[in-house]
């Protein structure tokens, strides 16, 4: 897109505009963007300097205020996800030290060869269209399409699920090798700790998962009946 | 009086009039710009088609997309006429705030208040 003037600022705020797009209603998409890219390229050619920042307040209010009734799933949906790291946070709080929940190697025994065992299970391709359409709030997804969303949130779930018991083997392994006989009633307490914190992760990691599932099956059953 | 027979609320009405001034160019942009030229109100353009959007559900208007023009990115535009339904009712609202309006000085009455 050209401007009368020969601006520099040619295109509207692409991120902006891209965020406006995707929070408003299909059939107000193409009178609204329109709309804002007229009065956009008018206003570059009077007033350039301003141009940007009218843009992007009028995209951010109008996506804004279209956000709660095209998106009202996605936000329940992401507003139940803060709900539940919110209580597992004060839960964690409240038993002490947030550190002492907190493991390196045992998060990467946990979630990259799930990732990758998932990836290996079925393709990047579906994995991110499983988001994709988990995120989204169309219910026109394909049948097929959508089995596949949930297969893949149901095997990342069971991956995470299983390397966390495989930590815990792992982990029990160390320690039955390790501790010795003098030491076993100081040490064996923190160690197990620490040896059960990948089923943890594994477990907060599988209830997502969970709750995915359950809303590509709410898109199956709404499409099925 | 049932819903339909309401009056129109003050953003309805120059929604309402603005169509009628604009006629055959009344579209989401024109309506903005005419809004705010008249009645110094810069109004979003998400809170002008929610409106829009209301009006044309109640009956009052009626919508239709139309060309495509290059400096709108491509994109049609949406044109609004009102219906006569909605004709009726701003003339309804018109004639409601006329007849309010008789008698009533507030020059007098803020004198009055003031001394």
């Amino acid at each position: 897109m050209s401007t009368p003037s020969g601006s520099k600022f040619a295109n509207p705020p692409r991120l902006i505009e891209k965020f406006l797009r995707w929070s408003l209603p299909k059939e107000l998409k193409e009178p609204i963007l329109g709309d804002l890219a007229e009065e956009y390229l008018d206003m570059l050619a009077h007033t350039p300097n301003k141009a940007n920042y009218w843009y992007s307040r009028q995209a951010l209010r109008t996506g804004l205020q279209f956000l709660t009734k095209t998106k009202r799933g996605l936000i329940m949906f992401l507003f139940g996800v803060a709900v539940f790291v919110t209580f597992i946070f004060i839960a964690m709080i409240m038993s002490g030290d947030v550190l002492m929940f907190l493991n390196v190697p045992s998060l990467l025994i946990v979630i990259p060869p799930a990732v990758f065992l998932t990836l290996a299970c079925s393709s990047r391709q579906s994995v991110q269209h499983a988001f994709t359409i988990m995120l989204s709030e169309r219910l026109d997804f394909g049948k097929i399409e959508l089995v596949t969303a949930k297969q893949v949130f149901n095997t990342f779930g069971n991956m995470n699920m299983l390397m966390g018991w495989i930590g815990v083997i792992i982990g029990a392994i160390a320690m039955a090798s390790n501790i010795e006989s003098e030491v076993f009633s100081q040490v064996f307490g923190p160690a197990f700790a620490v040896c059960l914190l990948t089923l943890f992760y594994a477990f907060l990691i599988k209830a997502l998962c969970y709750a995915a599932e359950a809303k590509i099956q709410f898109k199956i059953i709404s499409q099925d009946s | 009086m049932s819903d339909k027979e309401k009056f129109l609320g003050e953003f309805e009405q120059f929604m309402l009039l603005s169509i009628l001034k604009l006629s055959d160019n009344a579209y989401g942009s024109a309506i903005r710009q005419l809004l705010a030229e008249a009645i110094r109100r810069d109004v979003t353009i998400g809170a002008l088609y929610t409106t829009l959007e209301r009006l044309e559900k109640k009956g009052l208007l009626t919508s239709k997309m139309g060309e495509i023009t290059p400096e709108r990115g491509g994109r049609a535009k949406k044109y609004f006429k009102l219906t006569a339904q909605g004709q009726k009712a701003l003339k309804r609202s018109k004639e409601a705030l006329t007849d309010m309006w008789q008698g009533v000085s507030l020059s007098t009455q803020s004198t009055q208040g003031n001394s």
